[in-house]
């Protein structure tokens, strides 16, 4: 038992029990021999939490009607690999203890749970599975679109039916090197092959088939479902350069812009953020970047604004215009900067050739969050 | 760690006269930085071995011997491994090895042959310790010898040379995000100063994106050793592979963001060593193909 206290094993079990269903699941498939003793105790911690965390259970399902492990649908065996009976389970709180330090990205979304599965094999390296729960399909899709290199791979889950396609398409798994990333509902996925071959693909990807069977793709989130292919032909959209986010660590790893968080970013927003090639002669002919904000209140949204505009243009915020109104188009070092408020949302567009160009990205992520807005999304 | 708060925007880049290694000059951001020696002269050596890894990327550890052999030779002017780390360290001091253990770990074959070597050169063995870790590990020695690999950090654009040393200031959050710029700052804590003798970067299969996880798609077999005494001055040459290496897989330049600020501050404000190119003097040993530098 004090091994087990130890080690990931003990963690996932006395996490996973108030989550009935998912500790019912890995009761059923155990296959270890553990002693009376011990088993007498599991129950007993079980049947603690159980009654403790019903209320929380029951909450937990009205929002999520997703199970929370999938552990059952997980081959226990492909190819030459076999995997282990009990996954780890990473809470908020281990998470830098799995990651060592790094496990801001993922904090950096609404982040639930993470379970770990390994598939062994006696003469080939193993194949690792992580398994993120997020809150939403939004934050799942928000990891995913931090990198869209790689090779799309299509999986067997049916697309939700949407009116309209994200720019990305429909991407929801990518394979690269060894490496299956996927996108499915709430949950974000990682197969990774310590060591690629033919033979370990067709295992990640089986696995990767496994994980989303029977379960549905919703659409991308709405700030990204809504930006348009081009602003004029000058202005075309490039797709892979699109990303969700809520943290302004990931802003800053996708498009650098303070030290600080400038943007009073935060778990409570969405963010888009991505980049339109220009078709102007190389001097200007540099990508225009567009941000786009939703907070969680208008008043959140005021004081964002107020803290970019005092940080980011601090000589004209303090200088003898008073330049701190809720809109505005601005020339700065790296070209024409415009930024709009309305309401709770903030557009931001940075690096734009001339003024009149500002002025179509602002008009265009107006409408945007207009659409948004009408759609009650 | 110090409580001045760092406000660095994308301006103060712009702004700022380019450097080709670090990205941008942080003296136009208006940060307070002690004035530059002008005419300093760091030595940095790359030893590559073309079959130090093979094609499942296994280490060949006669090739890594070798390779250690050229770089300690290069570094000290001495002909042979044992006086080679005798002018580096005493027989009496008490070593610290420091390795990365995440995120594309220091080879094991390297700890050990490095360790072997140490041994060899009339270092008692219970002298030598792994010293990653708390500061309490860095405190109980009296010699650090800088193992890192080479890889970029999601959090602070690199995260090899001056990131290695972050656990010894007890606090490493407080170095990650906004205030990586600091992360210089660690070497010069008393417990820390003035110890290490020697860096020796893992750059045998580095990672040139940021992770949190290793992406097996950004790392690839450079087969190589970069050292030197001066630890901004090879932070600096690895930055420069790890760009030219993402120039190459996107075919146009393809900075790191968040920028690497540690480096130059690490220069300019806690008087490390030099990242400017021009102070560098690489010497370049056996496998030359695809150096990137």
């Amino acid at each position: 038992m004090a091994d087990c206290r130890k080690t990931g094993r003990s963690f996932y079990l006395r996490g996973g029990v108030v989550r009935v269903s998912a500790s019912s699941k890995i009761q059923r498939s155990k296959r270890v021999t553990i002693s009376s003793q011990v088993v007498k105790f599991l129950v007993g911690v079980l049947m603690f939490y159980a009654c403790r965390s019903v209320s929380a259970a029951q909450v937990e399902a009205k929002g999520h009607d997703l199970p929370e492990t999938i552990v059952n649908q997980l081959p226990k065996r492909v190819g030459v690999w076999t995997r282990g009976d009990v996954p780890r389970r990473i809470e908020s709180k281990g998470i830098f203890e799995y990651m060592d330090g790094a496990g801001e990205l993922y904090l950096g979304y609404r982040f639930r749970f993470l379970e770990v599965h390994e598939y062994a094999s006696a003469n080939q390296e193993n194949i690792l599975v992580e398994l993120y729960w997020m809150e939403s399909a939004d934050d799942a899709y928000g990891l995913l679109s931090g990198d869209w290199g790689g090779d799309a791979v299509e999986l067997s889950a049916p697309a939700a039916a949407t009116t309209k396609r994200p720019a990305t398409g429909e991407i929801h798994a990518l394979y690269g090197a060894g490496l299956l990333r996927i996108w499915s509902g709430n949950l974000y996925a990682r197969i990774m092959a310590y060591e690629e071959s033919e033979e370990s693909k067709r295992a990640v990807l089986a696995i990767g088939e496994a994980i989303v069977s029977g379960r549905s793709n919703p659409p991308a989130p709405s700030l990204v479902k809504e930006l348009p292919a081009e602003i004029t032909p000058r202005f075309r959209l490039q797709p892979k350069h699109i990303v969700f986010l809520r943290s302004h660590l990931v802003l800053n790893s996708v498009y650098y812009l303070s030290s600080e968080n400038l943007l009073d970013l935060g778990l409570g927003c969405e963010v888009a953020a991505t980049s339109f090639s220009s078709s102007l002669p190389e001097a200007q002919g540099k990508p225009v970047q567009l941000l786009l904000v939703r907070y969680p209140s208008t008043e959140d949204a005021r004081q964002a604004l107020k803290h970019f505009q005092r940080i980011y243009l601090a000589e004209k915020y303090h200088g003898p215009t008073g330049f701190s109104g809720d809109q505005g188009i601005v020339q700065i070092e790296d070209g024409w900067l415009g930024f709009a408020r309305t309401g709770s949302n903030l557009a931001l567009v940075f690096e734009c050739p001339d003024e009149e160009s500002a002025k179509l990205f602002l008009q265009s992520a107006a409408q945007i969050f207009q659409k948004i807005e009408v759609s009650h999304e | 760690m110090s409580e001045e708060k760092l406000v660095i925007t994308r301006r103060d880049f712009v702004r700022g006269a380019v450097e080709v290694t670090a990205g941008v000059s942080l003296l136009a951001a208006g940060i307070e930085t002690t004035k530059a020696a002008p005419t300093r002269n760091s030595q940095v050596v790359l030893v590559r071995h073309e079959n130090v890894l093979d094609a499942k990327h296994a280490v060949n550890s006669a090739a890594l011997l070798q390779m250690l052999f050229q770089l300690l030779g290069q570094v000290t002017g001495e002909p042979n491994m044992k006086l080679a780390w005798r002018s580096l360290v005493k027989t009496d001091d008490v070593v610290g090895l420091v390795h990365t253990n995440h995120l594309n770990a220091t080879h094991k074959e390297l700890i050990d042959v490095v360790r072997t070597t140490l041994i060899e050169a009339g270092l008692p063995e219970k002298n030598i310790r792994m010293a990653q870790g708390g500061s309490d590990k860095a405190r109980a020695c009296t010699a650090l010898i800088a193992l890192p690999a080479l890889k970029a950090h999601w959090l602070t654009g690199i995260g090899t040379v001056l990131k290695n040393y972050i656990t010894f200031s007890d606090s490493p959050s407080s170095y990650h995000d906004e205030q990586n710029a600091k992360l210089g700052e660690i070497w010069n804590m008393p417990h820390v100063k003035g110890k290490t003798k020697l860096v020796v970067v893992d750059a045998l299969r580095p990672l040139c994106d940021k992770g949190p996880q290793a992406d097996p798609r950004y790392m690839w077999d450079y087969k190589g050793l970069i050292g030197g005494t001066d630890p901004v001055a090879v932070e600096t040459i690895c930055l420069k592979i790890l760009l030219q290496k993402r120039q190459a897989l996107r075919g146009e330049p393809w900075p790191l963001s968040p920028p690497p600020l540690c480096v130059e501050m690490a220069d300019t404000r806690y008087g490390l060593g030099t990242s400017r190119l021009e102070e560098i003097r690489l010497e370049r040993l056996g496998w030359s193909a695809d150096s990137l530098v």
